[in-house]
């Protein structure tokens, strides 16, 4: 996916829209995220924990 | 103040809509909701969520006991789920899932028996809008080949379960039931009084973590299945250079989908 920088968004926060069969597989819509390097110079994983209401 | 889809999806929607209806009343505004879905004030008018029984949707899909039946009606849970993954492995582990659909080509939990519905451009029926306007329509064309319309096949499947109620002989019918007095619909969806400001409970922001937040863009997700399916949005992901995957596939016909359930009743997989 393509990412840029959008400064209308909190610090730490990343938008990943919902709906949509490549961000899918990330799980929760809301929750952390993590990203690994898959080993290639461009790929990385991520995931999604299921946020934890407040 | 209007919040969004994303704000309805958040696991903590009901403390940011206490929140924003604080904030409406501290600065004199109007609190609303702009929600995904074509008819979602329909569906709230007409009580289409738990009443003093029944489960959620998280609940359904939790990891609670597994379901026994599931009937998935315009639904596609690895798009529509907030978490696709954990609704396709709940789905998969019920000992039946029946899905009413329009739309062939995507992905659903297997085995699935799949019933052909009419999409809305070949039935009447009536939405009622983010400002409850009700909007009733007539179906342009007729329905393909064995698929008919969503609330037919309801009304029947009441009827063979003996369930009063279901008597209808139109979508008309099934409206006015539905709806009741039109006129009222504006007090009906009137904002209840806010809480104390005291109710309001903190969000408590995560610090040193990357947080995901979502949302459904137009065209892509539970809004409208059909441009999401058809084949606009296939052509448009096309020239855009990426690969359509079997949920952006054009749809097949509704006769094809009748097919496949003929296949699955002679005892073939679907």
């Amino acid at each position: 996916m393509p990412a840029r920088i959008d400064p209308s968004l909190a610090a730490n926060v990343i938008r990943v829209a919902a709906g949509d069969p490549h961000t899918a597989p990330l799980g929760p819509m809301f929750g952390t995220l993590t990203i690994e390097a898959l080993g290639g110079r461009n790929a990385a994983a991520a995931s999604t924990r299921e946020a934890t209401p407040s | 103040m209007l919040l969004g889809n994303a704000a309805a999806q958040h696991p903590d929607s009901a403390a940011l809509e206490r929140l924003g209806r604080w904030i409406a009343e501290q600065t004199g505004a109007t609190f609303g909701w702009l929600v995904d879905g074509g008819n979602g004030v329909g569906a709230q008018l007409v009580g289409a969520a738990p009443q003093d029984v029944g489960a959620t949707a998280d609940e359904m899909l939790g990891a609670g006991a597994p379901l026994k039946a599931c009937i998935l009606m315009n639904v596609e849970p690895s798009l529509d789920a907030a978490d696709p993954p954990r609704a396709l492995a709940a789905l998969s582990g019920a000992e039946m899932v029946v899905a009413m659909t329009a739309f062939m080509r995507e992905r659903r939990p297997s085995p699935t028996c799949c019933c052909p519905i009419a999409p809305f451009t070949e039935t009447s029926g009536t939405f009622v809008n983010a400002e409850g306007r009700v909007q009733s329509m007539h179906g342009v064309v007729k329905p393909r080949g064995e698929a008919r319309p969503a609330w037919k096949m309801l009304r029947v499947l009441g009827n063979l379960l003996g369930l009063p109620g279901f008597a209808f002989e139109t979508s008309e019918e099934v409206r006015d039931e539905a709806l009741g007095d039109v006129s009222t619909i504006a007090a009906r969806l009137a904002a209840p009084p806010s809480q104390s400001p005291d109710a309001a409970p903190a969000l408590v922001p995560t610090r040193g973590v990357l947080e995901r937040i979502a949302d459904v863009p137009i065209y892509a997700g539970r809004s409208d299945r059909a441009p999401r399916a058809g084949v606009a949005a296939h052509r448009r992901r096309a020239a855009a250079g990426r690969r359509p995957s079997r949920a952006s596939s054009p749809p097949s016909a509704a006769s094809s989908t009748a097919r496949r359930c003929a296949s699955a009743r002679a005892g073939r997989r679907s």
